[in-house]
């Protein structure tokens, strides 16, 4: 793949550019002048994608609401463009007609100042960071993705639907007879509907006559219950004495004379007391108030009748008093006797007047209820013996279906065809665990070549870039940390091996390319963007860096953003100059 | 074909290996998905 025009518009502080592209292409220019915006233009061209920690939107030119690239270059020698743009708070749009495009990722942009923290991050990140500088982290994780879990689950499934098809024979029997007991039981519950259907008619009728069967004989109980009664007020009535009128008007006769002497006593009394008083007031009185005699001092004894008449009175209230009370329970008796007559009287009127409203109706026949409780027990029977066979019926068609179903599943299979199902998982699922096993194995057996082809070239490349003596050798070495293989690199300064960590930014600069390069000389990308490479080497350093890089571009596409104007001159004679807009 | 699957590809029979390039060849994302199409495709035939 070789890229050779870009255009951009709202792109960073790129309004509207076009520039060439070439083997090894050189933007020189100072700082703001849009170098490493024309490398970032390409980046996003090429992936969709901004340098980690960076949001796309903010590399759209802040005048501009949208940005725009276009690529144009050759793949497998055919022509091909790319365009991407995005609008802000929208997504990337992109069109191309690039087939079998190579994958690139962001590991392509490389900044200088960056390049020397390779080697100082954690111990992971360095690990992860060299496979992907041997082109290995793909495979670590393709390696992670081959599972068989699904296929293993597939061929339990498969083991288990043999042995149903293995009685596959059973089920169509269980089938049969299933079929068979429900058009037996259908049938059955279709006769019995119509029998009950057929004889509504005696049945309602039946229910009709045990109704008013019924009915009459609760009227029949009833019409005993009042004779019963009447038969008994009668009987009470010819016990009960009669009443006396001639005893009750004797005894108001008696009490009517009882009063009249009480009234003549009280008088006598009132007129006895006035002509008792201290004899004074008798002196007075001319003559008797009663009989209008003379009284004279002795009046007394001429009123002496009255004294007998009181007397008279008295002897015969007294009489009267014993008469009155003999006659008197008599009387009340009698009263009683009229009261409860006359009550046995009305309740007698009252249980004939009832007996002749209740109709006494048609006579019940005998034998007449229990013929109609006969029907209505062989109605009821019927029901019941429809409803069992509803019931019955429903879970027989349940049957019938979860057995037809699972025919149909099994039934067209047989059992070597289901063996040959399992062999077939079986053998697919061998192929993928030993893909597996051996793309791991293979991915360590790489790893180890490829460090030890690694290891020679690293080692020349570095002496290339850092013509010193500090650091007289340095090396590469495998350290497992938590489980995983990693790479540190080791330098050896005055006779002990230091760490990365130990060395100056210049060296780790030089360490960090010469294990970029040997690495992309193992496994080349098909582009490098590269940002102020040269940041933190000296003339030395840079001379050797643009000699690797010359190399390079043989096989990678270099394109470099640099403010150096050795390294430009080094790189390219045609440098890419920019300036500001 | 890098050097890894040219390693693979004296390990691996050549169904086997046809197959892993398969596997290689796909997104990442994707892999799990083609093996059970490969599943799927084994038990139809």
């Amino acid at each position: 793949m070789k890229l050779n025009k870009v255009d951009v518009e709202g792109f960073r502080g790129l309004v509207k550019e076009q520039f060439q592209l070439d083997d090894m292409t050189v933007f020189h220019g100072e700082m703001g002048t849009g170098k490493t915006s024309r490398l970032l233009a390409i980046l996003y061209g090429l992936t969709g994608l901004a340098p980690s920690g960076v949001n796309l939107d903010e590399m759209i030119n802040v005048d501009s609401d949208h940005m725009w690239v276009k690529i144009e270059g050759n793949s497998n020698s055919k022509p091909f463009t790319l365009e991407r743009s995005k609008r802000l708070d929208r997504p990337s749009s992109s069109k191309t007609d690039l087939q079998d495009a190579p994958k690139i990722g962001e590991e392509i942009f490389i900044e200088g100042r960056e390049i020397s923290r390779l080697f100082l991050g954690a111990p992971t990140e360095k690990t992860f960071r060299i496979d992907a500088l041997l082109g290995l982290s793909k495979y670590n994780q393709i390696a992670s993705e081959i599972s068989t879990a699904q296929i293993e689950k597939r061929i339990e499934e498969l083991k288990r639907i043999q042995k149903d098809v293995a009685q596959a024979s059973t089920v169509k029997e269980k089938l049969s007879k299933a079929e068979s007991d429900l058009v037996r039981l259908t049938e059955e519950r279709s006769k019995v509907r119509e029998e009950l259907d057929r004889d509504a008619d005696r049945y309602q009728r039946a229910e009709d006559n045990k109704r008013r069967i019924e009915e009459q004989e609760k009227r029949n109980s009833e019409v005993r219950s009042k004779q019963t009664l009447i038969k008994s007020y009668e009987e009470q009535l010819i016990v009960l004495p009669q009443p006396s009128p001639e005893l009750e008007e004797n005894f108001g006769e008696l009490e009517k004379r009882y009063e009249a002497l009480q009234r003549r006593a009280t008088y006598i009394e009132a007129v006895m007391q006035t002509l008792d008083i201290d004899g004074k007031r008798i002196n007075e009185i001319a003559t008797c108030p009663v009989c209008g005699a003379l009284i004279s001092s002795n009046a007394l004894q001429k009123f002496q009748h009255h004294d007998e008449e009181y007397r008279h009175i008295i002897g015969e209230v007294t009489q009267l008093e014993v008469d009155i009370g003999s006659k008197r329970q008599a009387l009340e008796e009698s009263k009683r006797s009229r009261g409860k007559r006359e009550m046995l009287q009305a309740e007698l009127q009252r249980l004939k007047t009832d007996l002749n409203r209740i109709s006494t109706g048609s006579p019940v026949q005998p034998g007449e209820l229990k013929e109609a409780e006969d029907v209505l027990k062989r109605q009821e029977e019927l029901s019941r013996k429809a409803r069992e066979l509803d019931i019955r019926v429903r879970s027989l068609e349940e049957q019938v279906e979860a057995y037809r179903a699972l025919f149909n599943q099994i039934g067209r299979m047989t059992v070597a065809e289901v063996d040959a199902k399992i062999q077939k998982l079986t053998k697919l699922k061998e192929s993928l665990q030993k893909i597996k096993v051996t793309l791991v194995e293979t991915l360590s057996e790489a790893r180890s070549s490829q460090l030890d082809n690694l290891r020679s070239s690293f080692k020349t490349t570095f002496r290339r870039i850092y013509p010193y003596q500090r650091l007289k050798d340095i090396d590469i070495e495998t350290v497992s940390v938590r489980g995983r293989d990693t790479i540190q690199v080791k330098g050896l300064a005055g006779g002990r091996w230091i760490r990365s960590n130990q060395m100056s930014t210049g060296e780790n600069v030089a360490v960090s390319f010469a294990l970029l390069f040997a690495a992309n000389q193992l496994e080349a990308a098909p582009i490098l963007l590269l940002d102020e490479p040269e940041e933190g080497l000296d003339e030395n350093g840079v001379q050797g860096l643009a000699d690797i890089l010359n190399t390079l571009k043989t096989t990678t596409q270099m394109i470099v953003a640099t403010r150096n104007t050795q390294l430009t001159r080094l790189l390219s004679p045609e440098p890419e100059e920019t300036a500001v807009a | 074909m890098s050097k890894v699957e040219d390693m693979l590809r004296h390990k691996l029979s050549p169904e086997e290996f046809e197959l892993a390039k398969q596997i290689i060849d796909q997104p990442v994302f994707k892999i799990r998905i083609f093996i059970q199409e490969k599943a799927d495709e084994a038990e139809s035939k």
